[in-house]
């Protein structure tokens, strides 16, 4: 704290240093883009920089490392190969930027290209990162840089800077505000600058089923955010649909080897129109609500209505989907969809034997298997116990009892082709609205999730969710988990609203584009409420903005008394008295007494009294106040 | 609050110019644009957006931080045609908040000041060169600054409004060099006759120091010249040269006699400027408007 105010109250430091300040910002986002051998090269040059006694020679040594290091560092890279042309442009012009920084640092020569040098940075950086840190950091830098300058021509310490700085960038922000909706754009794409990260996480999901007896470790991880266009969706429609599963080869479901014909959408009811950000997961997978209705671009709707990427998803990607939420998907060819393992399921057999020879319809049958697993008590749990895998079906439906979701679903699709229902198990996401703000929806790596689709020839194939037959959820029992989850609860709710926010930024700040804009002026042109709520924000913005500007600009109070009575100085201007600079407070006082015709004597026996005689006591302070706030009174 | 036509007449009554930096920063908010433009890189918009409004709130910030600022002046020295003299300013900041970074300028010299607190001044000296003798007005100043941002320079010109007697170049044969010459004055200027005790009232430029080491007495000097009955006549009609080269001589002899405290007299036309009746500068005034 104490070297804080220290720092806020030191005066401009040299315009070198400044300089080195502004360079060492701007270099900050090339660290993490950086080859090793760059990043060595840097910190050598740093030491032979701060080397005390400079010889001629280490000029030409430091030359010579950075040369080979920058050889070294773009080696790999010649060949062009897996190595986009711009990351390989910018990495070499950043690289040699700063190459040349470090050698005109160390001459200690001050040249206008060192002085230009952390522009030209800051320039690079924007080909490097497109997200919200760097936006925030753009801006940041450009503050700094903005403060430096005026820092440089202001004889006053870093507070006042700051706080001058700021003034400049409030009475900027509604013009940055208006300029930035109303600048006509071309594009309706969003840049795709920035370097590919090689980071991306799991998302919890894969297009193999693999029944085990492992505890599932739900991970919080974002997968997607989705924002809806309309409210109006139910929790019991939250199905993201990711691959349909055919063939059931001992314990795995896989994705059929033979080509399926085509399902198709006969029937599409209660369209839904949405947007999903995806994050980077290394696959194709596009994990669209419950079906979806179109295929968009870069998109592939496949034959069983899942959309796949025509290439891996490595960057954070956003889609423009429709889905249809009542509908009816019909199929031709439902032999792989009935092929059975019966290896495990004699038991289930056996009890489904009677079930299988009725003359019910499928979707009397689909009802009966629906009671049979609510009757039989199973129970959800992530920690699933007493599995015997060798005979699965009939361990999880009469033994063991309990599992998760792929224990539900494995069964289900089983035990529908054993009573001669085409199944399939279709695995994505299924989050849930407690995830739900508004319109946007974090989902997340714990909410994947597999369900079964039963084919019921009048009606194709239908949803069914059997993880909903449990009985019980036993992890809900257990204490401590429950204790644990209470403390993460407010810690969720507040990492929801930070991802609601982030959100909002990206697709407003950082996607908006010609789109956005056409939109926005239709409905100013056809909708009088929006116009009207577009002019009240705007002029939000200017009050705000003027309300920020009046707080900062207010001097800063230095001496409780002097700022007390610089507001009665204030008051007495506005009767055109104003304190001569030779003039003493009391001499003024007195004058104003005269003119004005009223008592200013206690004011100016407090004031002295504080001033003079060391006794700057609370009570005297307030006693000040108090009666400057009644010669205000007075005077107005 | 201070109506429209206030804030338009102190924005008009500052005016600016473009600095170089103002051509950086349009080179530097075309190549933001290009990539901007073509990819909708909205960072890279905001930067370039954040740029426009700051520099446009720079400019405002850079008119309110001249339009206060007042010069008064304070004193100056003896102006004479064609030679540099200095005058002494006081330059005040009438506003409520402190200004920064302003420079003052005349024709012939710059005086920088790093800031004025709120309703505070700062003496500064600057200098102007006259080219002809007579009544004269010192020129304006140029008052100027660069804050807060260099990307262009705000300036405004004060009136100092002050009416001034620019006397003729003093010029010539030094008053001294022509007695010699005459051999009616004997000895140097700055010959003296001997020693004498230091009285009370005796100038300290006179003090002989060599006196005072040895013998450690305070002596001053008695000088040649430092005969107060003998008083100088000149006689504007009969001296050589045209009217502007005699004014200069004579100049020139006004304040040599001023300088060794010598007393003079000068026919000038029908007039006798007696400097036992008047002052050195009222008859500098008569001779500059002659």
């Amino acid at each position: 704290m104490k070297f804080l105010k220290q720092l806020l109250n030191i005066k401009a430091p040299s315009s070198s240093n400044l300089l080195d300040v502004a360079i060492i910002l701007s270099i900050i986002p090339h660290l993490f883009v950086m080859k090793l051998f760059m990043i060595i090269y840097t910190i050598i040059a740093l030491i032979f920089i701060f080397k005390k006694e400079k010889l001629k020679k280490d000029q030409y040594i430091l030359m010579l490392i950075g040369l080979f290091l920058i050889a070294i560092s773009f080696f790999d890279n010649y060949n062009f190969s897996n190595f986009s042309r711009m990351q390989f442009f910018v990495s070499l012009v950043s690289s040699l930027l700063i190459y040349a920084i470090t050698l005109q640092k160390f001459t200690q020569e001050v040249n206008i290209y060192l002085k230009i040098s952390p522009v030209l940075l800051m320039l690079l950086s924007f080909f490097f990162f497109e997200s919200i840190t760097m936006l925030l950091y753009s801006i940041f830098t450009l503050f700094v840089f903005v403060l430096l300058n005026i820092w440089h021509r202001m004889d006053a310490p870093l507070i006042d800077v700051i706080k001058f700085t700021s003034q400049l960038f409030i009475l900027s922000l509604p013009v940055v505000v208006i300029l930035f909706l109303v600048f006509p754009r071309i594009s309706f794409q969003k840049a795709e600058f920035g370097f590919k990260s090689d980071r991306y996480s799991a998302s919890g999901y894969n297009d193999k089923m693999h029944v085990s007896s492992d505890e599932f470790k739900p991970s919080g991880k974002v997968v997607m955010e989705v924002f809806f266009k309309d409210l109006n969706i139910s929790d019991s429609k939250l199905y993201f649909r990711g691959s349909t599963l055919y063939k059931q080869n001992g314990l795995n479901w896989e994705k059929s080897s033979k080509s399926i014909q085509a399902d198709k959408l006969v029937k599409a009811d209660a369209f839904i129109e949405y947007d999903i950000t995806l994050y980077p997961h290394a696959q194709k997978w596009i994990y669209a609500l419950d079906i979806p209705t179109r295929q968009v671009d870069k998109t592939e709707l496949k034959n069983d209505f899942t959309l796949i990427s025509k290439k891996a998803i490595y960057t954070k990607t956003r889609y423009k989907l429709q889905s249809s939420l009542s509908y009816k998907l019909i199929s031709n060819n439902l032999s792989t969809a009935l092929e059975v393992d019966l290896n495990g399921t004699k038991r289930t057999n056996e009890v489904l034997k009677e079930l299988k020879e009725s003359n019910l319809t499928d979707y009397q049958k689909t009802a009966h298997l629906v009671n049979l697993f609510r009757d039989n008590n199973l129970s959800y749990t992530l920690k699933p116990k007493n599995l015997n895998l060798k005979n699965f079906t009939d361990s999880f439906l009469f033994e063991a009892k309990n599992g998760y979701c792929i224990h539900f679903a494995s069964a289900f699709a089983t035990s529908a082709r054993l009573l001669g229902i085409p199944s399939r198990i279709v695995t994505g996401f299924k989050p849930s609205k407690t995830n739900m703000i508004n319109n946007y929806l974090l989902v997340k790596s714990s909410d994947s999730h597999a369900w079964v689709e039963l084919y019921i020839k009048s009606m194709g194939w239908i949803r069914f969710d059997p993880t909903t037959t449990a009985s019980q959820n036993l992890d809900e029992q257990d204490d401590t988990l429950n204790r644990a989850q209470t403390k993460n609860g407010l810690f969720q709710k507040i990492n929801l609203n930070f991802m609601y926010v982030k959100y909002l930024i990206e697709s407003w700040i950082l996607d908006y584009n010609r789109l956005k804009q056409l939109n926005i002026l239709h409905k100013l042109l056809n909708d009088t409420f929006y116009l009207l709520k577009f002019i009240l924000a705007i002029c939000g913005i200017f009050l705000f903005s003027i309300l920020l500007y009046i707080t900062l600009k207010s001097p800063r109070c230095k001496d409780s008394v002097l700022c007390e009575m610089n507001k009665l100085l204030k008051m007495l201007k506005k009767h055109k008295l104003v304190k001569k600079e030779y003039e003493t407070m009391q001499a003024f006082l007195l004058r104003a007494q005269k003119k004005l015709n009223i008592s200013l004597s206690n004011v100016n026996k407090i004031y002295h009294t504080l001033k003079y005689a060391q006794n700057d006591s609370k009570e005297n302070i307030v006693l000040l106040k108090n009666e400057i706030k009644k010669l205000k009174d007075l005077l107005k | 609050m201070k109506s429209l036509k206030t804030y338009i007449s102190i924005l008009k009554s500052v005016k600016n110019r473009p600095t170089k930096f103002f051509f950086f920063l349009v080179v530097a908010i075309v190549s933001l644009f290009l990539q901007a433009y073509i990819h909708n890189y909205n960072i890279v918009f905001l930067v370039i957006f954040f740029l426009v409004g700051v520099a446009g709130a720079s400019s405002l910030y850079g008119v309110f931080n001249l339009y206060y600022i007042k010069v008064k002046l304070l004193s100056s020295q003896r102006f004479f045609a064609h030679s540099s003299a200095s005058y002494k300013l006081s330059v005040v900041n009438e506003s409520e908040y402190p200004s920064f970074d302003i420079s003052v300028t005349s024709k012939h010299k710059t005086t920088y000041i790093k800031s004025i607190k709120p309703y505070h001044s700062r003496t500064i000296s600057l200098e102007e060169k006259f080219d002809k003798r007579g009544e004269n007005f010192l020129p304006d100043v140029r008052v100027h600054s660069y804050f807060p941002l260099p990307h262009e320079l705000k300036y405004k010109d004060l009136n100092i409004n002050k009416k001034i007697i620019v006397y003729p170049e003093a010029n010539g044969v030094s008053l001294f060099k022509l007695y010699n010459l005459n051999n009616s004055l004997n000895g140097d200027i700055n010959d003296f006759e001997g020693i004498k005790k230091f009285n009370q009232g005796d100038s300290t430029s006179y003090i002989h120091w060599a006196s005072l080491a040895k013998n450690n007495s305070m002596m001053v000097k008695n000088f040649i010249y430092e005969d107060e009955t003998k008083k100088l006549h000149f006689d504007f009609k009969t001296m050589k040269g045209n009217s502007e080269q005699k004014l200069s001589q004579l100049t020139l002899w006004i304040l040599e006699c001023e300088k060794y405290k010598l007393d003079f007299s000068i026919n000038l036309d029908a007039n006798t400027l007696d400097s036992k009746k008047i002052s050195t500068d009222e008859i500098l005034k008569t001779i500059a408007k002659y």
